[in-house]
């Protein structure tokens, strides 16, 4: 039975035409991480002050980490699920 | 520097890219020619997908553009896209593989059988490529012009005419084995410049900041900037049509997906190094270059010998050609394909639809070559942004919320399109740059979402046929 769908299941056997479709928790989970490593880079520009740290703009000093953070923890969770054969978590 | 060994180095490069579309000239079936019949396979798609989308204004335009408005403003973009390459392979890219389809419209076409969509997506499609090709194009002339001393105009028709060639020539095939080529070079390339730029700055991380403060400051534009910058490439990557025709390529879904977690994390790195050293150097031997663009260049001239610089030529030309390549098929496909083929004639046979792709191969490139000629843009990075914002507002939502929300509805879906495309253009014209897409992308989501829910919802049967076809009902990543 898919842990994607089958609670989108009603009696009949048909399906909702509502709602979404639902993501895996890793996927959830992954795009959460995103978000809010997006947010702790680009809030502070909404406030219009320019964060500084140790005398560098904060975006200079965060976007490389969210980069490659980012990338790094996407490759490594494609694998994981590879490793445990295509299953999530 | 001797442009006689940097001309040799190109036209060899020039004639191993021809000889590959020559190859692949046989492989002439609608399947082969627009997605190589679904068989690229991991390490080649990761490669050819980098290369696609490490352009030509990556290279030249994305590091004149950190020279001109520093890291902070230049690293946007790039954080964007990783996070666009993460977004587009959860919410896209999987889903969409399972999908029997060559294009973007055809995968919209999957998902609302409209024939006003099919029509718009198309149409859109060629609007923005067209922008995005002559900015590809501007690269390869000023480049070409300036090592070779051949002019500009010369330059764009040469490598035009090449382009042209071989991916009418070989189509698919052709454009993933020479893009494969050119991820290689421009891996070289970076490899090579970095290298250089530290040993410049006697390999010392912190020197290249020291030495050029000015690329570490805040440009001095608009927050609103900043964010549509970052909004523009986190939400284009899911919808440009030259990468989701590589994904359509790709021997699986799941091959898809590992495709697209390399090259996020391959851009990522790639662009933290280069976009730091390459503008620093430049910004240390001349930091009033008439032309920013021309930042790469000028560390190359000064800096490398000869038949070194004529290698980095080559690869910064694969740069400009692997992602014009690609655009240039995703425009013929939307010519022969969609337009064509899926709406004024759907029973015309697929060799009908791949000899009128070859036309619309030539006719566009040569549309392109013609516009590129007459009016270079100046500024490269803003030049396609401002096309690929176009195309992230008209289709990111009804894309996402048609594959994913089942609510979503034809009406809704064209609405929100068109809702996208016109408030994009009309806040274009008045907002700060790059910051239409604050505007657009919402607005386009509250319209496809409100008309929706306002007309009957879709049938059980539809939804059926989504999560079946859509993959839905597979167990997750």
């Amino acid at each position: 039975m898919s842990q994607q769908y089958d609670s989108d299941r009603v009696d009949d056997g048909t399906v909702s035409t509502s709602g979404f479709f639902r993501l895996d928790r890793l996927s959830a989970g992954m795009l959460g991480v995103a978000a809010i490593l997006i947010a702790v880079a680009y809030a502070p520009l909404l406030t219009g002050v320019e964060l500084m740290i140790a005398g560098q703009p904060w975006l200079l000093l965060s976007q490389p980490i969210v980069m490659v953070v980012l990338g790094t923890l996407f490759v490594a969770a494609t694998y994981y699920v590879e490793r445990r054969g295509g299953e999530t978590a | 520097m001797s442009q006689a060994s940097e001309l040799a180095i190109v036209l060899g490069y020039f004639l191993v890219i021809l000889g590959i579309g020559y190859y692949f000239k046989d492989h002439r079936s609608g399947e082969e020619y627009w997605s190589a019949g679904g068989e690229i396979g991991t390490v080649m798609n990761t490669l050819a997908i980098f290369a696609a989308f490490a352009s030509g204004g990556t290279f030249l335009g994305s590091i004149g553009f950190a020279y001109t408005f520093g890291l902070p403003f230049g690293w946007t973009a790039i954080t964007g896209s990783v996070v666009g390459f993460i977004v587009a392979a959860i919410l896209v890219a999987k889903p969409m593989r399972r999908v029997d389809a060559y294009t973007i419209t055809d995968v919209f076409d999957f998902l609302y059988r409209d024939r006003r969509i099919n029509l718009l997506v198309p149409i859109v499609v060629i609007l923005a490529f067209v922008l995005y090709m002559v900015a590809q194009l501007k690269a390869a002339g000023v480049v070409t012009e300036y090592l070779l001393g051949i002019g500009y105009l010369p330059s764009v028709i040469v490598i035009g005419l090449i382009f042209i060639a071989y991916v009418s020539l070989g189509g698919m095939w052709a454009i993933t084995v020479t893009d494969v080529l050119q991820g290689v070079l421009i891996w070289g390339l970076m490899l090579v410049m970095a290298g250089i730029g530290f040993a410049y700055y006697g390999f010392s991380i912190t020197a290249p900041g020291a030495a050029t403060p000015s690329l570490l400051e805040m440009a001095p534009v608009h927050p609103a900037s900043y964010l549509g910058f970052f909004v523009i490439w986190a939400s284009t990557v899911a919808i440009l049509p030259h990468i989701v025709m590589r994904v359509l390529s790709a021997d699986s879904p799941k091959s898809a997906k590992i495709a697209y977690s390399w090259v996020a994390i391959l851009y990522a790195v790639f662009s933290v190094i280069a976009f730091y050293i390459i503008p620093s150097v430049a910004l240390s031997i001349d930091p009033n270059l008439a032309d920013p663009d021309l930042a790469l260049v000028v560390v190359m001239e000064s800096l490398l010998p000869a038949v070194i610089a004529g290698l980095v030529a080559a690869a910064i030309l694969a740069a400009v050609m692997s992602t014009t390549d690609a655009l240039l098929l995703a425009m013929s496909a939307s010519i022969a394909n969609d337009i064509y083929g899926t709406v004024l004639n759907p029973d015309a046979s697929d060799e009908r639809v791949v000899r009128l792709g070859t036309v619309a191969t030539v006719g566009v490139g040569l549309v392109s070559i013609a516009i590129a000629a007459l009016d270079p843009p100046s500024v490269l990075v803003v030049l396609y942004t401002d096309a690929t914002g176009m195309m992230a507002a008209a289709f990111f939502f009804p894309l996402v919320l048609g594959i994913w929300w089942k609510r979503t509805t034809t009406s809704g879906a064209l609405a929100g399109m068109v809702t996208g495309l016109l408030s994009y253009v009309g806040a274009w014209l008045l907002l700060p740059m790059f910051s239409a897409i604050l505007l657009a992308l919402p607005l386009s989501l509250c319209v496809t979402v409100a008309v929706s829910l306002v007309t009957d919802a879709p049938s059980v049967e539809k939804v059926e046929r989504l999560r079946d076809e859509l993959g839905h009902e597979d167990a997750g990543w």
